[in-house]
């Protein structure tokens, strides 16, 4: 599935953060929301006091001086951009959780057809992409 | 000698010479990793989920040298995700040879065979092939039927062709102490030069927090692994760390000895930990907060975890921090072959 397609989607994910939001109305809920974005292995959506939105990876939170740094989604690859931390004002959990559903309980619980039929979907992904 | 003389004498002087610099925190082995993505799926893996654009990008042969002379330690380990995936992963190692870095690349061995070509054999590079055990307990842990055979014949290959190779094994919860010492023996088959050791223990955001071993059944089951060990076994670790592993040392964790770059920067604190990431490695250094790292710190994320990326480092420090450290390391690598 395209990246672009993998956000907002409906969640029906239970134990998953995905779908869901964190409005940042004081200095400790946007903390607390910069840190779950910075945790969270999908893409976020970022709301910002100008009215601005960006879309992409978290992949550093500093907390002084106070900003966010995301990995911004360009076709296939993605670019670098710090954003100030202060602005935000609500974090959107839009992107697929690709954590979830990934335990290996949840591999040992599925059954062997279902094991196989996974383990050769990722083969063919591997040999398409020319990784295998 | 599983380690080659060469390579045991750089890291015994550098070791030395941080010593005598005063030095108490230098790295040891950088963990390079050039990218996340990997040709696996492993159940419960916490470097692979992300979303395709992370796991697209690719570091530059250029930043992988520019991290392994910022950071300066002797040997690089390169996992990832999978780095034979990586394009220009000869032109990396190429580089790091040239800064005669003793390396460490980790591979699943799908793609050796039809990469191996890309690579000369030296005394630099080592194929660390990563075998969970025997065919039945490789491809369950894995998540794929005939991951064991394929890499069964990459291993042959680079063996055959002069590569140093060493197999890495993981060991989690429910591990069979039989079955591993059966692994070691068609391991020594192999002919490879020595094998590495570690319990499992979960990256900070991996999905799987539950199959990870405490430290009580960590030591257990490596006094039941090691004991009455053969001498056709040869270990490519510290001698120290197989004695901290069966709980006959005690250590704390050393969590700058391996410092990881990757895509994201240097990643704060450690491999498994991921509180945050900086541009350069003398922000990694200073700026951490290491006393809030490590068993004896208290600090719940690290409570249980002995794996080698913290205390490998521990037992090499203990090695050339004093005189009863380097006749315990003498005495262990005699019993270990090592």
């Amino acid at each position: 599935m395209p990246q672009a397609e993998k956000h907002a989607l409906p969640t029906h994910k239970p134990g998953s953060i995905e779908g869901t939001t964190l409005a940042c109305t004081d200095a400790a809920s946007l903390q607390n929301a910069l840190q779950t974005a910075f945790d969270y292995r999908g893409d976020v959506t970022l709301d910002f006091k100008n009215g601005n939105k960006i879309t992409g990876f978290v992949f550093r939170y500093d907390e002084s001086p106070a900003q966010v740094h995301l990995f911004i989604p360009q076709g296939k690859d993605s670019v670098p951009q710090i954003f100030p931390a202060d602005q935000v004002t609500a974090v959107h959990f839009t992107g697929e959780d690709p954590a979830f559903g990934k335990s290996w309980d949840d591999w040992t619980t599925k059954a062997e057809k279902e094991r196989v039929k996974e383990s050769e979907r990722l083969a063919r992904e591997s040999v398409a992409r020319g990784e295998l | 000698m599983p380690v080659p003389i060469s390579q045991a004498w750089t890291v015994a002087s550098y070791v030395l010479g941080q010593k005598l610099r005063g030095n108490k925190r230098y790295p040891l082995v950088l963990m390079l990793e050039p990218l996340f993505r990997c040709n696996l799926a492993c159940a419960g893996c916490g470097k692979i989920q992300y979303p395709d654009h992370i796991l697209n990008k690719r570091l530059t042969p250029e930043q992988c040298w520019a991290a392994a002379d910022e950071c300066g330690a002797p040997m690089v380990s390169i996992p990832g995700g999978e780095p034979l995936i990586h394009p220009e992963i000869d032109k990396i190692v190429e580089g790091l040879v040239a800064r005669k870095k003793y390396i460490y690349l980790c591979t699943n061995a799908l793609l050796l065979k039809r990469k191996i070509d890309l690579f000369k054999p030296t005394k630099y590079l080592t194929f660390s092939v990563h075998m969970d055990g025997l065919e039945p307990e490789h491809d369950a842990a894995v998540c794929r039927d005939g991951t064991y055979k394929i890499a069964l014949e990459g291993i042959k290959e680079a063996v055959a062709r002069g590569f140093r190779v060493t197999t890495n094994t993981t060991l989690f919860e429910g591990a069979n102490p039989n079955r591993v010492r059966e692994f070691f023996d068609e391991m020594m088959k192999l002919k490879v030069e020595g094998m590495m050791l570690s319990p499992g223990y979960s990256y900070q955001k991996a999905p799987d927090q539950e199959h990870f071993l405490g430290r009580d059944r960590t030591k257990k089951l490596f006094q039941q692994i090691l004991e009455n060990r053969k001498k056709s076994w040869k270990f490519n670790l510290s001698p120290n760390f197989l004695e901290f592993l069966q709980g006959n040392v005690d250590y704390d964790c050393t969590p700058w000895g391996n410092p990881t770059y990757n895509v994201f920067g240097w990643q704060k604190p450690c491999y498994l930990l991921q509180d945050g990431y900086v541009p350069t490695f003398k922000e990694l250094i200073e700026d951490t907060a290491w006393e809030n790292y490590g068993q004896k710190s208290g600090n719940e994320k690290c409570r249980d975890c002995m794996v080698h990326c913290g205390y490998e480092a521990s037992s090499v420090d203990d090695t050339f921090g004093s005189i009863p450290g380097f006749a315990r390391t003498v005495k262990a690598a005699i019993a270990y072959g090592t």
